[in-house]
């Protein structure tokens, strides 16, 4: 049996650089964090941040100029002993069989447009047989009702026909449930959402998530879930790590990083989601500036140049690094701890 | 605040500067710097500006009458250029006689290097007016001492033992001229038609529409044919020069006004020309003041990339019989002449008027490239 | 996908009927009618024509009638098949043309089917390994072979055959077939001498389409369908011709509608250089002989062969591309 405790995929220190005719763009910057099994971990950040290059990694499909630099992906696999071991999936080929048995079948996607994830001149039941029986001994017959059974799971009604219908005859929510369907369609241990929600409406937003809560408690499986949305991690999550600019700033605990943040700039994103509490007519607050262009990332901590807690001379001049804080719970800021003394 | 952040301040400072030069640089402008970058472009365009100066200048460029004729020298090769006598720099040609083998009938040559005839630059020639008013004789280059007529034939003859070089200088105007004005007269047509359709749509928009789907799926050539043969013989070499222009322009126009429509239509939607019709503004000054400024750098690029297809319709007609005639001079009707493989075959330089077709065809395709992607606004 | 095919055939009807019209001004063009024509040309031979006959071909013709009822008369002969009589030839311009077109149609699909064959795996090959060094070099052939006319280029072909080999690259048949009724014999030998002219014919439609197909495929490569099936495991082979490949062919596809006229337009002026015994030569040689009843019908029959062709390809389009059989485009 796997031990509880031990993560089913552990990132450490991974760093995916884009390497353009106009420079190299640190897009993932030494990122680390656990994914465990029945568990949710949210990504959230601004968009440009590298949630999405950080998924693409870890499948091994980072389109070029993109190639992973640094770091461990590690996967644990239960042997047929029963004996767990662990994959390093950065040391797989790209296009490796291995790596290919993995995509789909371990790990899954569901990635952010369900208006074009899927390929508008295939049925959705050919996109999907054709993935399940890549990973699976199936018949064709087998996998047509696999298929119709998963589609009846995700909630999409009439599965018989809609198994022979295409993308562009499904709404937006439907179009992302075929997505989640196409992504279970292995039963993979983990499952990679990357910004499910994000071009749907409210109400089918909340339906989603609910699908997707609910297929974790059935399946056990690991969730990782990426967006940009601080009450999708807030609804959803068990641990968070905020990234900015490729970098993890802070990592924890839900309730912990939410009611006890401790980096500025998580800090801000908390304050700009509109609540109850919020004085009425008053301005939501914002974090001042944006996004530095990838190019140019600012020397320092990539925060300091917004940051309303600056430490000049400090911020500037050195990179912080992830320390604890509490239980779990990792900061990277020099509010918390020391100026290394050698200047780099 | 510390020195560091002062540099910043400086540094975006510098930044905001050149994106202002950005924003205020007006349309034409925006594109020549985005041209600038395409080096293959560039060269073209400088190609192609070449060869416009050989139209302009084409009397200066030739050395002989091209419609000087002589049956004793017909299908003469081309006359090698020796560049050094005895070790000294003296550019120089022999002399070339002429007789008929007895035995094939046809005529041999035969370079006599006894007789050198020095070549130099700026030769004095026949009479022409520059520009047509400007009486001259001078010539890129001539002979010394004998008749340039007689005895220089750098591309050799053709079967009527005509100077090929000279005659591809007058073909090069004829052609080149006659692309740009079936263009001229496409473009006309082609916003005239493509504005209509694309900015008041409806009714005139779908017969347009329909008109451009039929033309076009009409094979050109056989088309370029029919109405090209109805061209009457007893026309004048002026009078066939603008039909067959526009026979051409018949067809030509329709690849314009698709481009027109779909920048009309596209920018009808854009919130500037909405907020130009709440101002109130007119409809000539809206299409005018705001609308054809910001598309016509695309056009200007359509329209490079038109001329080719019209300089290749007038060589391909020409080649055929149905276009120009003598006593006009083309590619097209050079090449005529190499229509048969066993002329070829014996002269091949027949086919050096090929050479210039083949290269500003690819000298305009390359520029008219450079100039869609630098017309794109987020080409940048 | 009803309301589809009725626009397009509606609009092939259309186009047929504007062709006819284009044809019909191109036999008018020429000063003086048909018959006076006709017996400028038996007064060079020296044959006496009595008035009577005279006034009995310009009957049949309609000639003294209206030019709308001249029209409807043409076209209605056409229909019924009699497609008038060649004056150069002598004889009914079915006959002239008959087997000469069946030539036109073999040479132009043999430069289709060329066209696809050569442009579908490079155009594939250029998008896939974009930059690399294969891309460039298929970049830089591809505007070559648009930039070399194929009239041209047949030209060139010819004279590298004659210097090479001594030997007339032109012609569809080896002299001892030429005359020879149809036989496998005769096939065979087509089918061997086909390639050439349909290479020369093909070559710049050729150049298009793998920049077309390029740009398609580009395109296609950087929708997330394509990462979805990536991230389940898909080899990276099957998985581009399965998807966007897949995708990329419906515009691709449709371009047969331009391929075509563009094609049969080549055709015409290549076979006048390489000889081929399609109808170029015969429309070429018509036109200025002012033979216009056998220049019309060729025209005429050439444009019919594209509206029909581009009417096909649309046909096949709505097959094979869900969006427009469900009616979504």
């Amino acid at each position: 049996m796997q031990n509880e405790h031990q993560p089913v995929l552990s990132v450490r220190n991974l760093k995916t650089n884009f390497f353009t005719d106009e420079g190299v763009v640190r897009a993932v910057d030494g990122a680390s964090f656990d994914v465990h099994l029945g568990r949710t971990l949210g990504i959230v950040g601004e968009s440009g941040c590298g949630k999405s290059v950080t998924a693409l990694s870890i499948l091994r499909i980072v389109p070029r100029p993109g190639r992973i630099v640094e770091g461990e992906i590690l996967l644990r696999q239960e042997t047929e002993s029963g004996q767990s071991q662990e994959v390093a999936l950065n040391s797989l080929g790209e296009n490796s069989r291995e790596m290919r048995s993995i995509r789909g079948a371990e790990i899954a996607l569901v990635f952010q447009e369900p208006m074009t994830s899927l390929s508008p001149v295939h049925t959705i039941g050919n996109q999907i047989i054709g993935a399940a029986r890549l990973h699976r001994q199936l018949s064709k017959q087998e996998a047509r009702e696999l298929v119709v059974e998963l589609l009846g799971l995700v909630g999409i009604p009439r599965a018989e026909t809609a198994v022979d219908s295409y993308p562009m005859q499904l709404s937006g929510g439907m179009r992302q449930r075929a997505l989640i369907a196409l992504a279970l369609s292995c039963d993979p241990r983990i499952l990679i959402a990357d910004e499910p929600t994000t071009a749907l409406d409210v109400t089918t937003q909340a339906q989603i998530l609910d699908l997707l809560r609910s297929l974790q408690e059935q399946k056990g499986m690991a969730i990782m879930l990426i967006t940009h949305d601080m009450g999708v991690i807030a609804e959803m999550a068990d641990q968070v790590v905020v990234m900015y600019l490729g970098r993890v700033v802070e990592e924890g605990p839900v309730d912990t990083v939410f009611g006890e943040s401790k980096h500025p700039y998580t800090q801000s994103l908390l304050r700009s989601i509109p609540s109850i509490h919020s004085t009425p007519k008053v301005q939501l607050p914002t974090i001042t500036g944006t996004i530095p262009h990838p190019y140019n990332r600012p020397a320092g901590c990539p925060f300091h140049p917004r940051c309303p807690d600056v430490i000049p001379g400090v911020c500037d001049k050195h990179e912080p690094e992830l320390h604890s804080v509490g239980d779990e719970h990792q900061v990277s800021c020099f509010l918390y701890h020391p100026v290394p003394e050698t200047s780099p | 605040m510390t020195t560091e952040q002062s540099v910043a301040i400086g540094e975006e400072q510098i930044a905001v500067d050149s994106e202002e030069r950005i924003f205020v640089a007006g349309q034409m402008q925006l594109m020549w710097w985005r041209f600038r970058k395409h080096r293959v472009a560039v060269v073209a365009t400088v190609i192609v500006a070449a060869f416009y100066i050989v139209v302009v200048g084409a009397d200066f460029f030739a050395y002989t009458d091209p419609e000087s004729t002589e049956a004793y020298r017909s299908l003469m090769p081309p006359q090698p250029v020796r560049f050094f006598d005895d070790g000294r720099f003296s550019p120089h040609v022999y002399q070339v006689d002429g007789k008929r083998d007895l035995r094939t009938f046809q005529r041999v040559y035969e370079a006599d290097p006894d007789r050198k005839i020095r070549v130099r630059l700026f030769a004095r020639g026949y009479k022409y007016d520059f520009l047509g008013f400007i009486p001259s004789d001078l010539h890129l280059f001539g002979v010394e001492g004998a008749s340039v007529e007689e005895s220089l034939f750098v591309l050799g003859t053709d079967s009527l033992g005509r100077d090929v070089w000279s005659r591809l200088i007058y073909a090069t105007r004829t052609s080149l001229t006659i692309g740009l004005v079936a263009v001229a007269l496409s473009l006309v047509l082609g916003v005239i038609l493509g504005g209509i359709s694309g900015f008041y749509g409806g009714v005139a928009d779908t017969i347009i529409q329909r008109l451009i789907e039929i033309l076009r799926s009409i094979p050109t050539i056989p088309l370029w044919m029919g109405l090209a043969a109805a061209v009457p013989r007893q026309w004048s070499v002026e009078q066939v020069y603008f039909a067959i222009t526009i026979v051409i322009a018949l067809r030509g126009w329709t690849g314009l006004a698709r481009e027109v429509r779909g920048r009309f239509l596209s920018l009808r939607e854009e919130d500037f020309v909405t907020a130009a019709e709440l101002a109130g503004c007119s409809r000539k000054r809206i299409i005018f003041r705001h609308m054809v400024p910001s598309f016509q750098s695309h056009i200007i690029a359509t329209v490079t990339l038109s001329v080719p297809a019209m300089i290749l319709a007038e060589t391909a007609l020409s080649f055929l019989g149905l276009g120009l005639r003598p006593p006009a001079i083309s590619w097209g009707v050079m090449l005529q002449q190499a229509q048969n493989v066993e002329t070829v075959a014996l002269s091949p330089w027949l086919l050096l008027p090929a050479i210039p077709v083949v290269v500003v065809i690819l000298a305009f395709n390359f520029m008219g490239d450079g100039l869609r992607d630098a017309a794109d606004p987020y080409g940048i | 996908m009803l309301a589809y095919f009725a626009r397009r055939a509606v609009l092939a009807i259309f186009t047929l009927w504007a062709v006819s019209v284009l044809s019909f001004i191109i036999i008018q063009l020429p000063p003086g009618d048909f018959v006076d024509a006709y017996m400028a040309q038996l007064a060079v031979m020296e044959t006496d024509v009595s008035e009577q006959q005279m006034e009995a071909m310009r009957r049949q013709y309609a000639l003294d009638r209206p030019i709308h009822e001249q029209y409807l008369r043409w076209v209605g002969n056409m229909l019924q098949g009699h497609f008038g009589v060649s004056m150069l030839w002598k004889q009914s311009v079915r006959d002239v043309i008959g087997d000469r077109l069946a030539m036109t149609m073999a040479v132009s699909l043999g430069a289709v089917l060329l066209t696809w064959a050569i442009a579908v795996p490079i155009g594939i090959y250029s998008a896939v390994r974009q930059y690399s060094l294969g891309d460039y070099v298929f970049t830089f052939v591809g505007f070559i072979g648009l930039g070399v006319p194929n009239f041209l280029l047949a030209l060139v072909l010819m004279y590298l055959g004659f210097y090479l080999f001594g030997a007339n690259v032109g012609g569809l048949f080896s002299p001892e077939y030429q005359l020879e009724p149809w036989s496998w014999g005769k096939v065979r030998d087509l089918l061997y001498h086909l390639p050439l002219p349909a290479f020369v014919v093909a070559l710049s439609g050729t150049a298009e389409l793998i920049r077309v197909l390029r740009a398609n495929l580009l395109d296609e490569l950087r929708k997330p369908y394509v990462i979805t099936a990536r991230a389940m495991g898909l080899a990276e082979h099957r998985l581009i011709l399965k998807f966007p490949v897949r995708v990329a062919l419906n515009p691709f596809v449709s371009t047969i509608g331009y391929l075509l006229p563009y094609i049969l337009s080549g055709s015409v002026i290549v076979s006048v250089v390489l000889s081929l015994p399609t109808v170029g030569p015969i429309l070429l040689g018509s036109l200025i002989a002012q033979d216009m009843f056998l220049a019309g019908t060729i025209v005429l029959m050439l444009g019919s062969m594209t509206v029909i062709g581009t009417f096909l390809s649309d046909m096949l389009l709505m097959w094979i591309d869900p969006r427009i059989r469900l009616g979504m485009i």
